[in-house]
Protein backbone atom coordinates (compact mmCIF):
# COMPACT_ATOMS: atom_id res chain seq x y z
CA UNK A 1 0.00 0.00 0.00
CA UNK A 2 2.97 1.99 1.28
CA UNK A 3 4.70 1.46 -2.08
CA UNK A 4 1.25 2.53 -4.29
CA UNK A 5 0.78 5.67 -2.67
CA UNK A 6 4.81 6.62 -3.31
CA UNK A 7 4.33 6.10 -6.75
CA UNK A 8 1.10 7.90 -6.55
CA UNK A 9 2.53 10.42 -5.00
CA UNK A 10 5.58 10.27 -7.72
CA UNK A 11 3.29 10.44 -10.60
CA UNK A 12 1.55 13.78 -8.83
CA UNK A 13 5.57 15.21 -8.82
CA UNK A 14 5.91 14.90 -12.02
CA UNK A 15 2.48 16.18 -13.42
CA UNK A 16 2.34 19.59 -11.18
CA UNK A 17 5.96 19.60 -9.57
CA UNK A 18 6.53 19.97 -6.16
CA UNK A 19 3.75 19.74 -3.16
CA UNK A 20 4.51 20.15 0.21
CA UNK A 21 3.39 16.95 2.16
CA UNK A 22 0.59 18.74 4.04
CA UNK A 23 -1.80 18.56 1.19
CA UNK A 24 -1.25 14.81 0.80
CA UNK A 25 -1.31 13.37 -2.40
CA UNK A 26 -4.03 14.36 -3.55
CA UNK A 27 -2.66 17.12 -5.67
CA UNK A 28 -5.45 17.84 -8.06
CA UNK A 29 -7.82 18.97 -5.27
CA UNK A 30 -5.38 21.58 -4.22
CA UNK A 31 -4.70 23.16 -7.14
CA UNK A 32 -6.18 26.81 -7.29
CA UNK A 33 -5.70 27.74 -10.95
CA UNK A 34 -5.46 24.49 -13.22
CA UNK A 35 -5.71 24.37 -16.88
CA UNK A 36 -7.04 27.73 -17.29
CA UNK A 37 -6.55 30.94 -19.37
CA UNK A 38 -5.78 34.37 -17.76
CA UNK A 39 -6.04 37.52 -20.10
CA UNK A 40 -5.09 40.11 -17.76
CA UNK A 41 -5.07 44.06 -18.28
CA UNK A 42 -2.17 44.77 -16.32
CA UNK A 43 -0.90 43.16 -12.99
CA UNK A 44 -1.07 39.83 -12.28
CA UNK A 45 -0.77 39.25 -8.52
CA UNK A 46 -0.86 35.12 -7.49
CA UNK A 47 -0.72 34.82 -3.41
CA UNK A 48 0.14 31.10 -2.10
CA UNK A 49 -1.61 29.55 -4.67
CA UNK A 50 -1.11 26.24 -6.89
CA UNK A 51 -1.27 27.01 -10.40
CA UNK A 52 -0.55 23.97 -12.88
CA UNK A 53 -1.20 24.14 -16.76
CA UNK A 54 -1.92 27.53 -17.24
CA UNK A 55 -1.52 30.67 -19.79
CA UNK A 56 -1.22 34.15 -18.25
CA UNK A 57 -1.41 36.53 -21.60
CA UNK A 58 -1.49 39.92 -21.35
CA UNK A 59 -4.33 42.28 -23.90
CA UNK A 60 -1.82 43.90 -25.45
CA UNK A 61 -4.86 45.63 -27.61
CA UNK A 62 -5.15 49.21 -28.26
CA UNK A 63 -8.53 48.93 -26.50
CA UNK A 64 -6.79 48.33 -23.49
CA UNK A 65 -6.44 52.00 -21.98
CA UNK A 66 -3.17 50.58 -19.77
CA UNK A 67 -1.31 50.10 -22.76
CA UNK A 68 -2.75 52.74 -25.07
CA UNK A 69 -0.31 55.62 -25.88
CA UNK A 70 -3.07 57.84 -25.33
CA UNK A 71 -3.89 56.45 -21.72
CA UNK A 72 -0.15 55.99 -20.66
CA UNK A 73 0.58 57.21 -17.16
CA UNK A 74 3.68 58.79 -16.93
CA UNK A 75 3.91 58.44 -12.99
CA UNK A 76 2.56 54.69 -13.35
CA UNK A 77 4.76 51.56 -12.08
CA UNK A 78 4.78 49.32 -15.31
CA UNK A 79 2.94 46.38 -15.38
CA UNK A 80 4.40 43.08 -13.37
CA UNK A 81 3.20 39.72 -12.62
CA UNK A 82 3.95 38.66 -9.62
CA UNK A 83 3.91 35.38 -7.72
CA UNK A 84 4.79 35.13 -4.14
CA UNK A 85 4.26 33.50 -0.32
CA UNK A 86 0.94 35.73 1.21
CA UNK A 87 2.11 35.16 4.96
CA UNK A 88 5.75 35.30 4.99
CA UNK A 89 6.76 37.50 2.74
CA UNK A 90 5.24 40.96 2.71
CA UNK A 91 7.68 42.67 4.86
CA UNK A 92 10.65 41.44 4.15
CA UNK A 93 10.10 41.71 0.42
CA UNK A 94 8.97 45.31 0.83
CA UNK A 95 11.88 46.26 2.86
CA UNK A 96 14.30 44.16 -0.01
CA UNK A 97 12.60 45.99 -2.62
CA UNK A 98 13.14 49.59 -1.45
CA UNK A 99 16.95 47.86 -0.42
CA UNK A 100 16.91 47.77 -4.44
CA UNK A 101 15.05 51.28 -5.02
CA UNK A 102 17.02 53.31 -2.44
CA UNK A 103 20.72 51.89 -3.66
CA UNK A 104 19.55 53.15 -6.96
CA UNK A 105 18.27 56.51 -6.04
CA UNK A 106 20.92 56.84 -3.39
CA UNK A 107 18.31 58.48 -1.18
CA UNK A 108 15.81 56.99 0.84
CA UNK A 109 12.92 56.53 -1.52
CA UNK A 110 10.16 56.26 0.49
CA UNK A 111 10.89 59.53 2.35
CA UNK A 112 10.41 62.01 -0.72
CA UNK A 113 8.40 59.88 -4.07
CA UNK A 114 5.27 58.78 -3.98
CA UNK A 115 4.23 57.68 -7.62
CA UNK A 116 1.36 60.60 -7.65
CA UNK A 117 3.95 62.99 -5.78
CA UNK A 118 2.60 62.62 -2.56
CA UNK A 119 4.83 62.42 0.49
CA UNK A 120 5.40 58.89 1.95
CA UNK A 121 7.80 58.23 4.50
CA UNK A 122 9.05 54.70 5.24
CA UNK A 123 7.45 53.81 7.87
CA UNK A 124 4.21 53.74 6.17
CA UNK A 125 5.58 51.96 3.09
CA UNK A 126 6.88 49.20 5.93
CA UNK A 127 3.50 49.14 6.88
CA UNK A 128 1.53 48.75 3.81
CA UNK A 129 3.71 45.67 3.51
CA UNK A 130 3.63 45.54 -0.09
CA UNK A 131 7.15 44.68 -2.27
CA UNK A 132 5.95 47.55 -4.77
CA UNK A 133 5.60 51.03 -4.38
CA UNK A 134 2.48 52.64 -5.78
CA UNK A 135 -0.15 53.52 -3.75
CA UNK A 136 -2.89 51.59 -5.68
CA UNK A 137 -0.68 48.15 -5.24
CA UNK A 138 0.14 48.94 -1.95
CA UNK A 139 -3.66 48.65 -1.29
CA UNK A 140 -4.33 45.87 -3.52
CA UNK A 141 -1.54 43.64 -2.71
CA UNK A 142 -2.81 43.45 0.23
CA UNK A 143 -5.07 40.43 1.28
CA UNK A 144 -8.67 41.35 2.52
CA UNK A 145 -7.91 40.28 6.21
CA UNK A 146 -5.39 43.02 6.18
CA UNK A 147 -6.78 45.94 4.65
CA UNK A 148 -7.81 47.31 7.84
CA UNK A 149 -6.23 47.58 10.89
CA UNK A 150 -9.35 45.99 12.90
CA UNK A 151 -9.00 43.07 10.61
CA UNK A 152 -5.29 42.32 11.60
CA UNK A 153 -6.52 42.54 14.80
CA UNK A 154 -9.60 39.92 14.43
CA UNK A 155 -7.12 37.82 12.59
CA UNK A 156 -4.22 37.59 15.63
CA UNK A 157 -7.05 37.06 17.85
CA UNK A 158 -7.69 33.69 15.57
CA UNK A 159 -4.72 32.86 14.89
CA UNK A 160 -3.67 33.08 18.86
CA UNK A 161 -6.49 31.06 19.49
CA UNK A 162 -5.73 28.71 16.43
CA UNK A 163 -2.27 28.34 18.06
CA UNK A 164 -4.02 27.21 21.36
CA UNK A 165 -6.45 25.10 19.89
CA UNK A 166 -4.47 23.24 17.39
CA UNK A 167 -1.36 22.75 19.30
CA UNK A 168 -1.78 18.92 19.37
CA UNK A 169 -2.12 18.94 16.04
CA UNK A 170 0.73 20.48 15.66
CA UNK A 171 2.77 18.69 17.93
CA UNK A 172 2.27 15.77 15.45
CA UNK A 173 2.67 17.59 12.45
CA UNK A 174 5.56 18.34 10.40
CA UNK A 175 3.71 21.61 8.83
CA UNK A 176 4.59 23.46 11.92
CA UNK A 177 5.60 27.03 11.31
CA UNK A 178 6.04 26.39 7.89
CA UNK A 179 5.00 28.99 5.18
CA UNK A 180 3.77 28.20 1.45
CA UNK A 181 4.29 30.39 -1.21
CA UNK A 182 2.95 29.60 -5.31
CA UNK A 183 4.11 26.04 -6.85
CA UNK A 184 3.91 27.24 -10.70
CA UNK A 185 4.19 24.18 -12.88
CA UNK A 186 3.73 23.17 -16.72
CA UNK A 187 2.39 27.11 -17.19
CA UNK A 188 3.17 30.30 -20.09
CA UNK A 189 3.20 33.61 -18.35
CA UNK A 190 3.77 36.45 -21.49
CA UNK A 191 4.53 39.52 -19.80
CA UNK A 192 4.41 43.34 -20.32
CA UNK A 193 7.44 44.33 -18.25
CA UNK A 194 8.16 42.99 -14.93
CA UNK A 195 7.54 39.51 -13.51
CA UNK A 196 8.74 38.89 -9.08
CA UNK A 197 9.21 35.34 -8.61
CA UNK A 198 9.54 35.34 -4.55
CA UNK A 199 9.83 32.76 -2.39
CA UNK A 200 7.73 30.12 -4.62
CA UNK A 201 8.17 27.33 -6.66
CA UNK A 202 8.39 27.22 -10.21
CA UNK A 203 8.73 24.30 -12.69
CA UNK A 204 8.75 23.41 -16.29
CA UNK A 205 7.31 27.14 -17.03
CA UNK A 206 7.79 29.62 -19.81
CA UNK A 207 8.01 33.25 -18.99
CA UNK A 208 8.45 35.31 -22.33
CA UNK A 209 8.50 38.99 -22.26
CA UNK A 210 5.88 39.90 -24.98
CA UNK A 211 5.18 43.39 -25.25
CA UNK A 212 6.54 44.12 -28.57
CA UNK A 213 5.48 47.25 -30.11
CA UNK A 214 4.18 48.19 -26.99
CA UNK A 215 4.21 52.22 -26.12
CA UNK A 216 5.30 52.80 -22.38
CA UNK A 217 5.99 56.10 -20.73
CA UNK A 218 9.64 56.59 -20.36
CA UNK A 219 9.04 56.30 -16.00
CA UNK A 220 9.38 52.53 -16.86
CA UNK A 221 12.68 53.04 -17.84
CA UNK A 222 13.82 54.97 -15.17
CA UNK A 223 14.92 54.45 -11.76
CA UNK A 224 12.84 53.55 -9.74
CA UNK A 225 11.49 51.48 -10.98
CA UNK A 226 14.00 49.98 -13.07
CA UNK A 227 15.20 46.53 -11.29
CA UNK A 228 14.54 44.15 -10.02
CA UNK A 229 12.36 44.11 -13.06
CA UNK A 230 12.71 40.24 -13.45
CA UNK A 231 13.04 39.18 -9.83
CA UNK A 232 13.88 35.90 -7.86
CA UNK A 233 14.30 35.56 -4.52
CA UNK A 234 12.62 32.25 -3.48
CA UNK A 235 15.30 31.96 -0.80
CA UNK A 236 15.56 28.04 -1.72
CA UNK A 237 17.06 26.51 1.70
CA UNK A 238 14.88 28.30 3.89
CA UNK A 239 13.97 25.95 6.81
CA UNK A 240 10.45 27.98 7.13
CA UNK A 241 9.27 26.89 3.90
CA UNK A 242 6.96 24.58 3.22
CA UNK A 243 8.15 22.53 -0.43
CA UNK A 244 11.63 23.37 -1.83
CA UNK A 245 11.17 26.93 -3.37
CA UNK A 246 13.38 27.07 -7.09
CA UNK A 247 13.32 27.34 -10.41
CA UNK A 248 13.64 24.03 -12.63
CA UNK A 249 13.09 23.13 -16.37
CA UNK A 250 12.17 26.51 -17.48
CA UNK A 251 12.71 28.80 -20.13
CA UNK A 252 13.07 32.57 -19.12
CA UNK A 253 12.61 35.20 -22.59
CA UNK A 254 13.45 38.35 -21.12
CA UNK A 255 13.02 41.92 -22.84
CA UNK A 256 15.45 43.08 -24.86
CA UNK A 257 17.00 46.44 -25.82
CA UNK A 258 14.03 48.57 -27.05
CA UNK A 259 13.86 51.82 -27.54
CA UNK A 260 13.91 54.30 -24.57
CA UNK A 261 14.91 51.30 -22.56
CA UNK A 262 17.81 49.16 -21.76
CA UNK A 263 17.59 45.51 -22.04
CA UNK A 264 15.88 43.80 -18.66
CA UNK A 265 18.35 41.41 -16.46
CA UNK A 266 17.07 38.50 -14.29
CA UNK A 267 18.19 39.56 -10.61
CA UNK A 268 18.31 35.96 -9.14
CA UNK A 269 19.18 36.47 -4.99
CA UNK A 270 19.16 35.21 -1.62
CA UNK A 271 20.41 31.68 -1.75
CA UNK A 272 18.10 30.83 -4.73
CA UNK A 273 18.69 27.31 -6.55
CA UNK A 274 17.80 27.14 -10.71
CA UNK A 275 17.85 24.08 -12.17
CA UNK A 276 18.02 23.39 -15.96
CA UNK A 277 16.48 26.93 -16.32
CA UNK A 278 18.09 29.02 -19.77
CA UNK A 279 18.01 32.74 -19.32
CA UNK A 280 17.98 34.30 -22.64
CA UNK A 281 16.48 37.75 -23.86
CA UNK A 282 14.17 37.61 -27.17
CA UNK A 283 15.63 37.18 -30.17
CA UNK A 284 18.27 34.62 -28.67
CA UNK A 285 18.26 31.45 -29.77
CA UNK A 286 16.24 29.51 -27.18
CA UNK A 287 14.01 31.97 -27.32
CA UNK A 288 13.32 32.28 -31.18
CA UNK A 289 12.88 28.78 -31.60
CA UNK A 290 11.18 27.03 -28.95
CA UNK A 291 9.16 24.20 -29.66
CA UNK A 292 7.51 24.11 -25.92
CA UNK A 293 7.04 27.94 -25.91
CA UNK A 294 5.22 27.40 -29.62
CA UNK A 295 3.06 24.28 -28.12
CA UNK A 296 1.75 26.48 -25.12
CA UNK A 297 1.04 29.42 -27.86
CA UNK A 298 -1.07 27.22 -29.74
CA UNK A 299 -2.68 25.51 -26.75
CA UNK A 300 -3.22 28.73 -25.27
CA UNK A 301 -5.14 29.95 -28.47
CA UNK A 302 -7.07 26.96 -28.59
CA UNK A 303 -8.09 27.52 -24.79
CA UNK A 304 -9.12 31.44 -26.24
CA UNK A 305 -10.95 29.68 -29.55
CA UNK A 306 -13.19 26.84 -27.30
CA UNK A 307 -13.70 29.79 -25.33
CA UNK A 308 -14.96 31.84 -27.94
CA UNK B 1 -14.75 43.82 -10.65
CA UNK B 2 -15.26 40.06 -10.35
CA UNK B 3 -14.41 38.83 -6.88
CA UNK B 4 -15.08 34.76 -6.13
CA UNK B 5 -15.06 33.78 -2.83
CA UNK B 6 -14.36 29.71 -1.64
CA UNK B 7 -15.42 29.54 -5.25
CA UNK B 8 -15.24 26.67 -7.82
CA UNK B 9 -14.94 27.62 -11.27
CA UNK B 10 -15.15 24.61 -13.49
CA UNK B 11 -15.11 24.79 -17.62
CA UNK B 12 -16.00 28.52 -17.51
CA UNK B 13 -15.69 31.43 -19.86
CA UNK B 14 -16.05 34.74 -17.98
CA UNK B 15 -15.30 38.48 -19.89
CA UNK B 16 -14.42 41.02 -17.87
CA UNK B 17 -13.03 44.44 -17.95
CA UNK B 18 -10.83 45.90 -15.08
CA UNK B 19 -10.33 43.74 -11.79
CA UNK B 20 -10.88 39.77 -10.80
CA UNK B 21 -10.02 38.48 -7.15
CA UNK B 22 -10.00 35.27 -6.29
CA UNK B 23 -9.85 34.42 -2.56
CA UNK B 24 -10.23 32.81 0.48
CA UNK B 25 -13.27 32.61 2.34
CA UNK B 26 -13.79 35.06 5.70
CA UNK B 27 -16.31 32.69 7.48
CA UNK B 28 -14.35 30.94 10.94
CA UNK B 29 -14.81 27.43 11.93
CA UNK B 30 -15.26 26.60 8.49
CA UNK B 31 -12.33 25.23 6.03
CA UNK B 32 -10.62 28.10 3.73
CA UNK B 33 -8.97 26.66 1.02
CA UNK B 34 -9.43 29.46 -1.70
CA UNK B 35 -10.97 30.08 -5.21
CA UNK B 36 -10.43 27.19 -7.51
CA UNK B 37 -10.86 27.80 -11.27
CA UNK B 38 -10.26 24.95 -13.82
CA UNK B 39 -10.55 25.17 -17.34
CA UNK B 40 -11.27 28.71 -16.94
CA UNK B 41 -10.94 31.07 -19.69
CA UNK B 42 -10.53 34.95 -18.27
CA UNK B 43 -10.55 36.94 -21.13
CA UNK B 44 -10.41 40.96 -21.29
CA UNK B 45 -13.79 42.76 -22.81
CA UNK B 46 -14.19 46.27 -24.05
CA UNK B 47 -16.28 48.02 -22.52
CA UNK B 48 -16.89 50.48 -25.10
CA UNK B 49 -18.67 47.91 -27.23
CA UNK B 50 -21.06 47.85 -24.58
CA UNK B 51 -21.38 51.22 -22.76
CA UNK B 52 -20.36 53.78 -25.63
CA UNK B 53 -20.06 56.51 -22.62
CA UNK B 54 -17.41 54.40 -20.74
CA UNK B 55 -14.63 56.22 -19.13
CA UNK B 56 -12.13 54.71 -18.53
CA UNK B 57 -10.11 55.51 -14.87
CA UNK B 58 -7.57 57.09 -15.10
CA UNK B 59 -4.59 55.12 -14.35
CA UNK B 60 -3.73 51.94 -15.84
CA UNK B 61 -2.55 50.31 -13.02
CA UNK B 62 -5.61 50.00 -11.67
CA UNK B 63 -6.28 46.97 -13.11
CA UNK B 64 -5.43 43.64 -12.03
CA UNK B 65 -5.90 39.98 -11.28
CA UNK B 66 -4.86 38.67 -8.28
CA UNK B 67 -5.35 35.12 -7.03
CA UNK B 68 -5.02 34.93 -3.46
CA UNK B 69 -4.85 32.06 -1.50
CA UNK B 70 -4.05 31.12 2.05
CA UNK B 71 -2.02 27.61 2.40
CA UNK B 72 -2.90 24.77 4.60
CA UNK B 73 -1.56 24.60 8.24
CA UNK B 74 -3.02 21.14 9.05
CA UNK B 75 -2.77 17.66 7.67
CA UNK B 76 -6.26 17.76 6.33
CA UNK B 77 -5.15 20.17 4.28
CA UNK B 78 -7.77 23.12 5.43
CA UNK B 79 -6.91 25.73 7.40
CA UNK B 80 -9.58 25.22 10.26
CA UNK B 81 -10.01 28.57 12.44
CA UNK B 82 -11.94 27.73 15.78
CA UNK B 83 -14.43 29.99 17.41
CA UNK B 84 -13.71 32.97 19.33
CA UNK B 85 -15.24 32.37 22.65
Amino acid sequence: METIYSWARMASLIRYGAFPQEWGNSTPGFTHLENSYVQYLYNVQVGSSNVSNCTFDGWFDEANPAFAPWAANSTALPPAVEFYNMETLRERASLTKLDHLEAREGRPVGKSRGANGTARGPTAVATAEAPRLHPWRLVSHLHPWRLVSQRRSFRRRLERRAERHLRERRAESSAEGLAYGCNVSDSLILYAWDVDLLRSSVSRSTFRWSAEGLPFPSSWAEAPPVNPSFWVDLRTHEPSSGFMQSLNDSLVCLRPKVDGADEQNATVENGTAVFRTSIEHVGEPLCTSTRALQHSKERAQHRVDSAV
Amino acid sequence: MLTFTEAMLLNSTLRYFGDVSGDLGMTYGLTQNGSRAVGTAFLAADPRAYVPEYVYRPAGYAHQFGWYVWVPLSASGCLQLPRIA
